[in-house]
């Protein structure tokens, strides 16, 4: 009896998990990669982190949430590794290679990606989790692990840099300091 | 325009991705399996081996002067005073773990891959004597017996899995690095065996004939190798841990080879071509197997051309065709030490 109910809580978390995935596994992928700035990086940062996800699924209220911290967090870590991964991240840094294409589109895209580049990983997650995801600075410090300060602090300073880069007319709404 | 909507856009074009529910769902599976049978590794490398390696974007084909003609050239000497790529020990064995031959080499680490029976299964990273490691975000410090006779512990990395680090003979450190799959007596295991000596130079399938001048090679591999300028190898010479600062590095070269996976996508085409707004040339070589890229970063378009055009590639599969990176680029790239 013990052995039937623990098979059909399995059964039901995998049958979660896998729905999560399917609905969530495209934007973590992308916070990943704008956390990281490789696509290659970012997918590993999901390998790591959703796993997590996976074990502890029926002892996590909110999935989006924690997923969303895991990624980023593992995102960060991916631009820190020591060996040829970091080699990568470091040579991934060159500019993108995009189709060509003029429309403005593709332009704001690799505009902003080539700016996003100029800031730290922190600071681009704390960009990212703030104007992206619409966290508040309060939830954006829980999940990245660090005090309500720094990341008003790095908000400023990737707000600074982006501006600087793409323009003094960007807007970012949120951004009450 | 609003930030969010950059942001949004920014993201948007991705690449296929080469993840699946079901990889997701097995890497989850072999976690709760591992810790239920106390293993305390995640599954990471594995299946990203499984998944395969590059995903750049599309196409097929073959080099201008570049093609597989490089021969195997003896092991050279190195002016005194200059870096060389000569790594600090040998490939071994270590029970059912086979460390190769070092791959890859900057001025601050060496890394050599671990396999078990033809998988690989985690990397050997060594420091060389006065390089600081770079340390982990958040990682645990745990203690552990030391190998050698020499201080050791285990860190377990915020992301999951562990990495061993232990202090070497000659003074340097050494480190074998989350797998996913080795356990912490495995990684001992892996210590246990190495010894410092007896390294040969390091090798690659790259050769280029032309270098801009200032530039020094910082990091090389069996596949890549990536050149910066002399000013900032001083900058980096001087850092603890030989590693570049914190940022942007403004002048940059890499020529790399990367393996093309059926159906992946690629940007080489078989005519090699060259992009001026976004500095790099691009051709596929060896049968359309890998994509040569060679790109910049505040260097002229005209001289990556110039560079894509020196280079010559060895066969990729075939090490013995390599050549000792030492003699496989201009001699003054190599750094001068004092």
């Amino acid at each position: 009896m013990g052995r039937s109910l623990r098979l059909i809580r399995v059964s039901d978390r995998e049958a979660e998990f896998r729905e999560f995935v399917a609905a969530r596994m495209e934007p973590l992928r992308g916070l990943a990669y704008l956390t990281c700035g490789d696509w290659q990086l970012a997918e590993d940062a999901v390998l790591a982190a959703l796993p997590k996800l996976y074990a502890k699924w029926n002892r996590i209220d909110n999935h989006d949430a924690y997923a969303r911290t895991a990624v980023v967090r593992a995102a960060i870590d991916e631009t820190r590794r020591p060996w040829w991964r970091r080699e990568r991240a470091h040579s991934d840094a060159l500019p993108e290679r995009a189709e060509p294409d003029s429309t403005q589109a593709v332009h704001d895209r690799l505009q902003m990606r080539s700016a996003l580049r100029q800031l730290p990983a922190r600071q681009r997650a704390v960009l990212v989790l703030r104007f992206l995801e619409g966290l508040s600075v309060e939830q954006t410090a829980a999940a990245l692990g660090c005090p309500q300060g720094t990341v008003k602090v790095y908000t400023a300073r990737g707000l600074a840099t982006l501006r600087h880069i793409m323009g003094a007319d960007l807007e970012a709404p949120y951004a009450t300091l | 325009m609003r930030l969010s909507e950059l942001l949004e856009e920014a993201r948007a074009d991705a690449p296929p991705s080469r993840l699946h529910v079901d990889d997701l769902v097995a890497a989850g599976r072999r976690r709760v399996r591992r810790r239920n049978t106390g293993w305390a590794i995640a599954a990471v490398v594995v299946v990203a081996t499984a998944i395969g390696v590059p995903q750049i974007l599309t196409r097929p084909a073959a080099l201008p002067a570049a093609a597989p003609t490089a021969t195997p050239t003896a092991t050279g000497t190195v002016e005194p005073g200059k870096f060389s790529f000569t790594p600090a020990f040998r490939g071994y064995s270590a029970g059912d773990y086979t460390v190769g031959e070092p791959t890859a080499m900057s001025l601050g680490w060496t890394s050599a891959r671990i396999r078990e029976g033809g998988q690989e299964v985690g990397l050997l990273s060594v420091y060389p004597p006065g390089v600081e490691r770079i340390p982990e975000d958040g990682a645990t410090k745990i203690d552990t017996e030391p190998i050698d006779g020499r201080d050791a512990y285990f860190l377990r990395l915020k992301t999951g899995g562990e990495h061993l680090v232990w202090k070497l003979a000659d003074g340097g450190t050494g480190q074998v690095g989350d797998s996913g799959t080795l356990s912490l007596a495995q990684m001992r295991k892996i210590a246990e065996g190495f010894a410092v000596g007896g390294g040969t130079p390091l090798r690659t399938a790259l050769t280029a004939g032309y270098i801009p001048d200032g530039y020094r090679l910082f990091a090389a591999s069996d596949l890549r190798a990536r050149f910066v300028t002399e000013a900032k190898i001083e900058e980096i010479l001087a850092r603890p841990d030989r590693e570049h600062a914190p940022g942007v590095v403004r002048n940059l070269i890499s020529i790399e080879l990367e393996p093309v996976l059926p159906g992946a996508r690629t940007e080489s085409t078989e005519k090699p071509r060259c992009t001026e707004d976004i500095v790099a040339c691009f051709v596929l070589v060896a049968d359309g197997r890998y994509s040569l890229v060679v790109s910049g970063q505040g260097v002229q378009p005209a001289e990556l051309r110039k560079i894509f055009e020196s280079v010559v590639i060895a066969d990729p599969a075939k090490p013995s065709t390599w050549k000792a990176v030492d003699e496989a680029y201009p001699t003054f790239v190599l750094p001068e030490l004092n």
